[in-house]
């Protein structure tokens, strides 16, 4: 009775926001949900922790969800799934609630839900999924998750021997989260063309081996702290994986797996990761390769890695990257270093505000290396944000940015930041900083058109 | 701000596979001079919240201050090191798990490290490193961890993070400031002498201290990275041990030389005077 008084309170509640506001409302239905009735997930009849799959890990959660979403569809597998990145508890019920009869019995072949990797524990006790991809385990928002390993013990704690793992062979967290799992598929990618080391540095660290906590060497990386690697104190390491992609070819967007080729549109190191863990998590729900193959061909991401400002003749290209995560900055840091043409390049580091206290934490751009940025040919950089400017540039300066190229500006006002770029010639702008930030300059610049 | 350009010279010449990196010929011309040596304990293992910074920085104020010096990084915790040869040994912020290595490689080494500390030489670790210089650390699942015990405390870890701004001000009135993430809490015996006040943030367990400190041993909590953030703090230390390893010192620290240091300082301080103002009960 208070379940089928939830899920009436909730999908009415859905309904009214729609109203409201179209496409909001992706968490407060399933708080009105869970209120009514805690258990409320564990309630809906018809789902099968079998058929029900997390994806959960550090970086590449969305667009690994997204991706998977898009094969299972093609694949003619309904799907509840949670694509609106709504990845805390409430949103994987209102997710849910979107599959649900009135009478609570879920409609769908394959349950996908997207899990932020500290509430993991929480969702799982309501669904536990007998699958779970694993996409790495790295430094991220620092100010709640501390340290990798905090993160890998939350997801450690719901893997139990009647589970699949998949996880990402070539990252050391992810792949010791496989030892605890009934059966651990592991995916990775092979040595290509954007594969680096980080020989040429003195200071360049790797990384404390998961199972011993001695130092794991890396033979090359694919991506920041991704790549082969051996601990040589215990031989943990990357092995053969059931899944790895191979002949890489960025320029022509393909890359194999076994005898069977596959496109991938988004060329670059990070997607080729999600690209592959899709791919062996959809083969292990026995979805065909042709499917599987003819989906990546078409998948578009929604809202795309890359936008576009234009002001004037410039053309400030947009990478998004999370603050407190040096592996998505490095990204970001790679795709604009790639372009050897004359640029600017717009620093926009900021304060977090995430959570209380705000605070004014760069000490995660240290664990990035810019040399490679900085050998790109920039013309200009410029530093800007309210408190942490000045730091933004000071990091700049210790990988060799020359000192008469830098522009520290101290401020967010969005005209001053704009007035300063257009004192240069250059039209060529990148521009790395926040979300909210971009989408603060974005309506600025609207505004001046 | 030019005075980088020295810094990433001398890190132009040397890679991973180098033993030591030098500044002696950019500093002297001439590679006799006796010279400051910096040992990085561990890098590899302890690699967490742009540690690796600090000790870039270590090099960069050597430039700064014309102190021809060597660092040495060692990446093996099975090997002993040779500990007549450093003056500063320093450890960067690693993850708590890392401790119980860390701690029984230096256990091991306890006789070696007594005989550097009572030649002067300096010990500091930072963030959950620390843990390793104190005498015991309590994980989650209620394991122990036991530690050199150079420094009167003892560690016990977080149900969950506290992440924050911190501003210290040490015994001799110097003001430090970055970032605390802590994962642990950090309880001081009696007598145990701590790094400093706590002038904002939360400290060792929000009792008002921060870090410990005793003769040549410090464990300081504030991230920045700590040594980047505070020129001074870094300038202090390298001169410290400078003169006792009988180093000469070329020059002292000129205002333009940190110019970019002290303009974020300003910002940052003023950001955490508005908390302060907004109910923080921290006060100046």
């Amino acid at each position: 009775m208070k379940f089928r008084f939830a899920l009436i309170a909730a999908k009415f509640t859905a309904w009214a926001i729609n109203i409201v506001a179209k496409g909001r409302g992706t968490n407060l239905p399933g708080k009105v949900a869970l209120k009514i009735d805690p258990d409320f997930i564990s309630h809906i009849k018809g789902l099968d922790p079998d058929r029900t799959i997390f994806v959960t890990g550090t970086n590449g959660k969305s667009t690994t969800t997204n991706l998977m979403a898009h094969v299972f569809k093609r694949a003619g597998l309904k799907t509840a799934v949670n694509l609106e990145g709504a990845n805390l508890i409430g949103g994987v019920v209102v997710s849910l609630l979107k599959s649900c009869s009135l009478s609570g019995e879920l409609k769908a072949d394959v349950v996908l839900m997207e899990t932020d990797e500290r509430f993991l524990p929480i969702i799982h006790k309501q669904l536990p999924a007998k699958h779970l991809c694993i996409t790495n385990v790295q430094k991220d928002q620092v100010q709640r998750n501390g340290e990798p390993e905090i993160i890998r013990r939350k997801i450690q704690s719901v893997i139990s021997e009647d589970m699949t793992v998949y996880v990402n062979g070539d990252e050391p967290n992810a792949l010791s989260l496989g030892q605890g799992a009934g059966r651990c598929v592991t995916y990775g990618v092979s040595r290509n063309a954007s594969s680096f080391d980080k020989k040429d540095d003195f200071f360049s660290v790797t990384a404390p081996c998961p199972i011993c906590h001695e130092a794991v060497v890396y033979d090359y990386y694919n991506i920041d702290n991704i790549g082969s690697f051996t601990c040589p104190s215990c031989g943990f390491g990357t092995a053969v994986k059931d899944y790895q992609a191979e002949d890489i070819d960025f320029e022509n967007k393909i890359f194999k797996v076994g005898d069977k080729t596959y496109d991938f549109k988004y060329s670059t190191p990070y997607f080729l990761y999600c690209y592959i863990a899709v791919l062996a998590a959809a083969s292990e729900f026995g979805v065909k390769s042709e499917d599987i193959s003819s989906a990546f061909a078409d998948f578009a991401l929604q809202g795309g890695r890359m936008e576009t400002i234009n002001v004037g003749s410039k053309s400030i290209k947009y990478l998004r990257m999370k603050q407190e995560n040096p592996e998505t900055v490095q990204s970001a840091l790679n795709v604009i270093a790639d372009d050897p043409e004359k640029k600017i390049f717009m620093l926009g580091l900021d304060e977090l505000v995430d959570f209380d206290p705000h605070y004014t934490n760069t000490f995660y751009t240290f664990d990035c290396d810019f040399r490679r940025l900085i050998a790109s040919d920039i013309e200009r950089c410029i530093c800007f944000s309210g408190t942490v400017a000045y730091d933004a540039g000071l990091r700049m300066l210790y990988d060799g940015f020359e000192a008469e190229k830098l522009t520290v500006l101290p401020t967010n006002d969005d005209k001053t930041i704009i007035e300063e770029l257009q004192k240069y010639d250059c039209d060529n702008v990148y521009l790395i900083t926040w979300l909210h930030k971009y989408e603060a300059l974005a309506e600025y610049v609207k505004s001046m058109n | 701000m030019d005075r980088f350009d020295q810094f990433n010279r001398i890190r132009k010449k040397y890679n991973r596979s180098s033993d030591v990196l030098a500044n002696v010929t950019e500093v002297t011309g001439e590679s006799g001079f006796r010279r400051l040596h910096i040992l990085w304990l561990y890098p590899d293992v302890l690699n967490i919240h742009g540690g690796r910074g600090d000790v870039m920085a270590l090099v960069h104020m050597c430039d700064l201050l014309d102190v021809p010096v060597e660092v040495r990084r060692s990446d093996n915790l099975k090997t002993d090191e040779d500990w007549s040869w450093p003056h500063i040994v320093y450890m960067t912020a690693g993850e708590l798990k890392c401790a119980d290595k860390v701690s029984a490689a230096l256990i091991r080494q306890k006789e070696g490290i007594t005989e550097f500390l009572r030649r002067g030489g300096l010990l500091i670790a930072n963030g959950s490193s620390g843990a390793a210089l104190g005498k015991s650390t309590e994980l989650y699942d209620g394991s122990v961890i036991e530690g050199l015990g150079l420094l009167d405390m003892t560690w016990k870890e977080r149900e969950s993070v506290w992440g924050d701004d911190i501003w210290v001000r040490t015994e001799d009135g110097l003001d430090v400031i970055g970032n605390q993430i802590q994962v642990a809490d950090v309880t001081l015996a009696e007598g145990q002498k701590p790094f400093g006040k706590v002038i904002y943030g939360r400290g060792n367990n929000g009792n008002g201290e921060e870090g410990a400190i005793s003769g040549g041993v410090i464990y300081t909590g504030v991230l920045g990275p700590l040594l980047t953030k505070n020129p001074h703090l870094t300038a202090s230390l390298i001169k410290g041990e400078a003169v006792l390893g009988g180093v000469e010192s070329g020059r002292d620290l000129q205002p333009e030389d940190i110019e970019v240091e002290e303009r974020s300082a300003e910002y940052i301080k003023a950001f955490m005077r508005a908390k302060m103002n907004a109910g923080s009960e921290s006060k100046e």
